[in-house]
């Protein structure tokens, strides 16, 4: 991941009132577009993302003043956009009269199909679609570790969640990916 | 039956205990009749027939000598050819997975042309970030071209609106169309002799010149239809 100084230079800058744009500025070159595949990958649809795109960093503008230094500023931003996309992704199963229960993203399998915005071979599409069949505690498992290349410790910090027990999601979400490929063939 | 032997039975001891329930000397518990007398019977036989069972089943020569051996070498071979346990550590990875990363290295997803630009520009615009301004408050841009989701909030505006006019042209028609027919319906019940009279008795002096205007347009249309003769005979009649 990024370089601790950096963040901690960031993190001082928008402390000091003269200098804060100019760290927000930085924010936002260094973690928009990670932050935008990271929710990307969730909600699938474009303009979805960028909403909540929009929407994160603006709830980072406003509190990143009372930002722990303890805590690493990334994991920090991924919280809150994990956050806001699990939200999100709860009122759209309320609108499709769905139970919060349901542990599916295949609500979702509409939104892929009929996205503008993929530019997938038939392999990345199905990838995409096993993905949608999996909860959505696996599914963000998996694009952690497999598309963001994060480490288990790192998704511990961001989701609150044992390495033990993301370990054993990510396999979960491995041997379901499999089934699911061999199933379509 | 009969009832346990108290002969040598503990109860005397716990009489001695200081603050100890007093119990009967008899026990409640009681057994078949004979059952003492035909223990020791049934016990000699259970044992006649254990060791006539053990002398009929035998074991091949130095079973027991070899018995552990051939128990670790089964395990063994069955370790040999179960799943192997999984690893779930950073390092290894799924052998399905190598095979994936190849053909699926990426999500799939793609952006607009420049929209990482234009974001960045965005956000600082209206969090007043790029120009030294102090705006906090911000307006998120919502292309109204591209909002799939403003438009679906749009259609429920717009069904509600529709749901709204229906239901008041409803309440409306419903409000009017009852007080009309039964107007017409109780009017129609009352006869023009009765009416005639009612008018007659209660009609006040200006009511003349109302109903005057109120059939001007109609007594000029019916005059049209009077002929000569009929003026004639009014007017003879009248005078």
């Amino acid at each position: 991941m990024c370089p601790l100084m950096e963040d901690s230079i960031i993190i001082e800058k928008f402390a000091n009132e003269k200098t804060r744009n100019e760290a927000f500025n930085l924010l936002l070159k260094k973690y928009q577009q990670r932050i935008y595949w990271h929710v990307r990958r969730l909600v699938v649809d474009h303009d979805d993302a960028d909403d909540l795109v929009q929407d994160i960093f603006v709830k980072v503008w406003r509190n990143l003043e009372n930002f722990r230094a303890d805590a690493q500023l990334y994991t920090w931003l991924y919280r809150i956009a994990t956050n806001e996309c699990i939200t999100f992704l709860n009122k759209k199963k309320q609108h499709q009269h769905m139970s919060l229960d349901d542990d599916s993203s295949s609500y979702l399998a509409e939104t892929l199909t009929t996205s503008h915005y993929f530019n997938g071979n038939q392999a990345e599409l199905k990838l995409q679609q096993a993905l949608l069949t999996l909860p959505e505690k696996q599914r963000l498992v998996f694009n952690m570790k497999y598309f963001e290349d994060l480490k288990y410790d790192e998704i511990s910090e961001v989701l609150g969640t044992s390495v033990g027990a993301l370990k054993a999601s990510y396999h979960l979400a491995v041997k379901k990916i499999e089934q699911f490929f061999n199933n379509h063939d | 039956m009969s009832t346990m032997d108290n002969k040598s039975n503990y109860q005397d001891d716990l009489a001695g205990i200081k603050g100890m329930p007093q119990h009967p000397k008899d026990s409640p518990f009681i057994v078949p009749s004979n059952y003492f007398q035909d223990l020791e019977d049934k016990i000699m036989e259970r044992i006649e027939v254990i060791d006539r069972s053990e002398k009929s089943l035998t074991v091949p020569p130095a079973y027991f000598d070899t018995l552990a051996q051939r128990i670790m070498e089964r395990i063994d071979k069955e370790e040999s050819v179960a799943v192997p346990i999984v690893r779930l550590s950073d390092d290894v990875d799924h052998p399905f997975l190598e095979k994936l990363k190849e053909v699926a290295p990426t999500s799939g997803f793609t952006v607009p042309d420049y929209y990482f630009e234009k974001l960045n520009t965005t956000l600082q615009q209206h969090l007043g970030t790029g120009q030294g301004n102090d705006v906090e408050e911000f307006q998120k841009i919502i292309p109204l071209n591209k909002r799939k989701s403003k438009f679906t909030s749009w259609l429920g505006y717009i069904a509600a609106a529709c749901i709204a006019v229906s239901l008041g042209t409803y309440a409306f028609f419903q409000l009017q169309t009852p007080t009309m027919n039964s107007f017409e319906k109780e009017l129609n019940a009352i006869s023009d002799s009765e009416i005639v009279s009612y008018l007659e008795y209660y009609s006040e002096p200006g009511d003349g010149a109302i109903f005057e205007a109120q059939f001007e347009g109609e007594q000029g249309t019916d005059q049209s239809n009077f002929s000569k003769e009929d003026i004639e005979a009014y007017l003879d009649y009248s005078i």
